[in-house]
């Protein structure tokens, strides 16, 4: 498969030419979130203060790995369910993420709302937790460590390939892709 | 009686799990490659490449197949004639539980109250089912479940008149709605019948069954190609991103059931499908 590359964090104007379907091979750093560590953030929101971690222009990957074999930074670390996490979403977009990444579709409403404000979603391989993890060269924990695999972690990837699901031109592959292969009437 | 040493049971137990989180099932291996073989889609087949290389680098035995780890589900077959010395058969399962995850360095998945959302810093828990059979056997069915395709599962009461097609479009239904989010290609586990308890129950039994195995009773059998085939037409693929291959395997348990219902559970199950049989 031939696949674009890409640094992290993102030169917004790349993600402008980025089309559904598309493969990317992300190398840099980017910040983990689920469902524990979003619900502290979110109940930081609620009451105006800072979340822990500056998140603006940054990919946010929805994962909670495994524990690091003696000598690696992490264990297995492949994408979550991102529909579990639609509800933060617009939380997300307002503290100034620039991409999410997970597995599975979102909701239109939360496809709307990502494309109003260009913000790209990448669906990595769900179940590849071994290959993703093999791709993962650094992990330090951010904030939240009492979470365990919840907690926010800055990771550094490097050829982490995955597709573009959500793109800048209204395209959603979630959509798309089943429509293409649909054969029931 | 025959008497089996609690610590036997906690250390095969162990090993199960361990094993199931690093070693691909060879029914799976054999029906992701043949998917590889049939899928229209690019995109599919790529995935599909993708998860056969996971495979390969779990295999290794330093990174389990998935980031979930699972909630470990037990079916314990329990000889009548067996005894259990040292511990009782639960505190030896979930001993095993414990002592996998430690070793095998697997993820702590495990909140011990549905609403507090506390870690159980062990995976225990284990859910186990207890079944007294005949014999002098111990045997186990031991799955590490995966929460992502979990939660993809349901159940309904449809009306007792519901034909075969309608029992097929609420399972249809369900996976339109919920299998691109649970990791596919699917293996579903079908209950029909029985009630509000054992159809769930059945559901995840028939997960036990192995991958393409039709039903023993052929009318059964002919309902799980005809809605496997269903399934596949539509269009969710590998990953959900679009395909011809959505499930790999539907497999139908069913039972007797009141004159007034027409219970259906359907239990899905990702295409990791952590399962071993371990005799004692």
């Amino acid at each position: 498969m031939s696949a674009t590359w890409l640094k992290l964090p993102f030169d917004p104007l790349v993600l402008r030419d980025l089309e559904v379907g598309q493969w990317v091979n992300l190398s840099g750093s980017l910040y983990t979130l689920r469902d524990a560590a979003l619900k502290r953030i979110f109940d930081l929101e609620a009451d105006n203060k800072q979340p822990p971690v500056d998140l603006k222009g940054q990919l946010i990957y929805f994962v909670g790995p495994t524990p690091p074999a003696p000598g690696e930074p992490v264990g297995s670390a492949g994408p979550t369910t991102s529909r579990r996490m639609e509800h933060f979403i617009p939380a997300l977009i307002e503290a100034g993420v620039i991409g999410i990444m997970g597995k599975g579709p979102l909701s239109q409403s939360t496809v709307k709302e990502l494309q109003r404000k260009g913000v790209i979603y990448l669906a990595a391989a769900g179940g590849a937790g071994a290959f993703y993890g093999s791709k993962v060269r650094g992990a330090a924990v951010t904030a939240y460590e009492e979470l365990g695999p919840e907690a926010i972690y800055c990771m550094h990837i490097e050829n982490f390939p995955a597709v573009v699901a959500i793109d800048q031109k209204g395209g959603d592959l979630f959509e798309q892709g089943p429509k293409t292969y649909r054969k029931e009437i | 009686m025959r008497e089996i040493q609690a610590e036997e049971i906690t250390s095969a137990v162990a090993e199960a799990i361990k094993n199931i989180n690093f070693h691909i099932r060879p029914d799976v291996k054999a029906k992701l490659q043949s998917a590889l073989e049939k899928e229209a889609s690019p995109l599919g087949r790529q995935s599909l490449q993708l998860l056969l290389e996971n495979a390969q680098m779990a295999a290794a035995g330093i990174l389990p197949l998935c980031q979930d780890t699972g909630t470990t589900v037990i079916f314990a077959e329990v000889g009548q004639e067996v005894r259990i010395m040292g511990a009782s058969l639960e505190e030896a399962l979930q001993a095993g539980v414990r002592l996998a995850t430690r070793e095998g360095r697997l993820r702590h998945s495990i909140a011990v109250h549905p609403l507090t959302r506390g870690n159980s810093g062990d995976n225990t828990p284990a859910v186990v089912h207890y079944h007294p059979v005949p014999g002098k056997t111990l045997k186990l069915f031991v799955m590490a479940k995966g929460g992502g395709c979990e939660n993809a599962s349901a159940m309904a009461m449809l009306p007792p008149l519901a034909s075969r097609h309608g029992v097929g479009d609420y399972i249809v239904n369900i996976i339109r709605t919920n299998g691109a989010a649970a990791c596919p290609p699917l293996i579903i586990g079908i209950g029909l019948g029985g009630n509000f308890e054992t159809a769930p129950l059945m559901a995840k039994r028939a997960l036990l069954r192995e991958i393409g195995e039709p039903s023993p009773d052929p009318e059964t059998a002919k309902l799980e190609k005809v809605i496997l085939q269903r399934v596949n037409e539509l269009g969710i693929g590998p990953q959900g991103w679009g395909g011809s291959i959505t499930a790999l395997s539907m497999a139908i348990e069913t039972a007797p059931c009141h004159i007034a219902s027409l219970p259906v559970a359907v239990n899905v199950e990702c295409h990791s499908h952590r399962l071993a049989e371990v005799k004692i």
